[in-house]
């Protein structure tokens, strides 16, 4: 843009007349410029975003559940005694059992899970199989509910 | 300066960019509301749309560079998404703000369509402005509340790294439109309605005074080379790009728009009537030293008045 561009005479595109009483604040320096097709740029600005989205969940990067740990890209397991708002659903029984005050086998009666469920069953599973009452909601409560630690 | 033809804006292409960004709005709307109803149906193992909030990325980056880990409700998502805004804001300010931000869209539906019942109730329009014009004082609140969205920032930055946990997460008003489906009353719950609220009298409230986000964005933009620039020799002076724009900008008054709060909505370029005087521009580092003043005009001077 070099503000050159202004015409005396009307030809066919449709023109507009600067009228004389406008007074437009000058444009200070006009910096060395290129113009930018507006659509063409959003375009690309949205593909380039979609390709780091999509490239990112190739390579097991974009985790959209749970905290993960630098590098290897591991779930962080809530420490023991961690607020209840940290179970989610990617937790295995074990690792329910393990970080919060409640046993196995009061886990097991108050969510009827089946005796031979493994330990290693996330809830997510136990969720989606329809063997279980189990979900993260429920438990929450329950634990915060003081749920037995011991049987 | 002398009375000049300079070549109008078509109207079709306003049409194209307004619906351009309307239709990516929509649709980022329309996801972010079917992976909130999916995970309020589905429950656990279903990704939080929380997850979708870039914020978390740069309120988790000082646990995730000292200890490898991320905070509470902050995914590896929430990092990418951060690394991207950060290119998006060195290639395009505020682009993320303008176009992607959900939050951000529902403000300006909102708004929207306040405008849209103002302009069929006349007396409304009437009463608005009988208001405006009792608050002569408004533009200079406005001016010192803007620089709320840097103190926010400081504060959910600063907070989620010395505690490990998101305090801004308490208040944030995305956060209580993501868990609306519980209908939670939380104080987040609380400042979402007063952002919806002030959504029908102010464009954009939280984007403008609050928002963390934009803050860091309009931060980094700082080193963009892209910006709407204006070309005085066919500006008509009319002012109607600062009506248009939703950041209260005061387009007509700069040479490059590059202004922190810019979201490159497009909305100036939209709205002004002369093609040539806004557009979207790459600058170089060679400065070329014209002063649209300092533009020989008296060639066509003299050719009008010759016509005349
Ligand atoms: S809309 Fe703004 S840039 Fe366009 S002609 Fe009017 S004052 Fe000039």
């Amino acid at each position: 843009m070099t503000g050159t561009e202004s015409h005396l005479e009307a030809p066919d595109q449709p023109m507009l007349r600067i009228p004389k009483s406008a007074h437009p604040t000058p444009t200070d320096a006009v910096r060395s410029s290129r113009r930018i097709p507006v659509l063409a740029f959003a375009g690309i600005l949205l593909a380039l975003i979609a390709v780091l989205v999509v490239g990112t969940q190739a390579l097991g990067w974009f985790g959209t559940t749970g905290q993960m740990t630098a590098g290897s890209g591991e779930r962080v397991v809530p420490a023991a005694g961690a607020d209840t708002a940290e179970i989610k659903g990617w937790m295995s029984l074990q690792q329910v059992v393990d970080a919060y005050p409640v046993s196995q086998a009061a886990l097991y009666a108050r969510f009827a899970i089946p005796a031979d469920t493994p330990l290693e069953t996330t809830l997510s599973e136990l969720k989606e199989s329809g063997a279980s009452s189990l979900d993260v909601p429920t438990l929450r409560s329950w634990i915060d509910d003081g749920a037995p630690a011991s049987s | 300066m002398a009375a000049t033809f300079v070549p109008r804006r078509s109207a079709s292409y306003a049409r194209r960019v307004r619906w351009s960004r309307h239709g990516v709005q929509t649709l980022i709307v329309g996801w972010i509301a079917w992976v909130v109803w999916s995970k309020a149906t589905a429950g656990p193992g279903v990704a939080s749309a929380e997850a979708f909030c870039p914020f978390g990325g740069f309120e988790t980056a000082w646990t995730w560079v000292t200890t490898g880990t991320t905070v509470a409700h902050v995914h590896t998502a929430n990092l990418v998404l951060a690394g991207a805004v950060v290119v998006l804001a060195l290639v395009a300010r505020g682009f993320f703000c303008g176009w992607l931000c959900p939050l951000g869209s529902i403000q300006e539906a909102i708004r929207a369509s306040a405008h849209a019942v103002t302009s069929r109730a006349p007396w409304l329009r009437r009463t608005g402005h009988a208001i405006a014009s009792q608050m002569p004082w408004w533009p200079r609140v406005d001016h010192v509340l803007r620089y709320g969205r840097y103190v926010v920032l400081v504060w959910a930055v600063g907070g989620a790294a010395l505690t490990g946990v998101m305090v801004f997460r308490e208040v944030d008003p995305w956060n209580a439109l993501l868990s609306v489906a519980e209908f939670e009353i939380s104080t987040a719950f609380v400042v979402l309605l007063v952002v919806l609220g002030l959504s029908l009298f102010i464009d954009r409230p939280f984007c403008r005074y609050a928002c963390p986000l934009g803050a860091v964005q309009g931060l980094i933009g700082m080193a963009s080379p892209v910006a709407v620039q204006r070309d005085a020799t066919a500006c008509l002076g009319c002012q109607i790009c600062n009506n248009a724009c939703p950041m209260g900008i005061e387009v007509n008054q700069a040479t490059r728009v590059t202004d922190t709060a810019c979201i490159g909505c497009l909305e100036c370029v939209a709205a002004c009537p002369s093609q040539d005087a806004l557009a979207l521009t790459v600058t170089f580092p060679t400065r070329i030293p014209i002063r649209t003043s300092d533009i020989d005009t008296s060639d066509i001077d003299a050719q009008e008045g010759a016509m005349q």
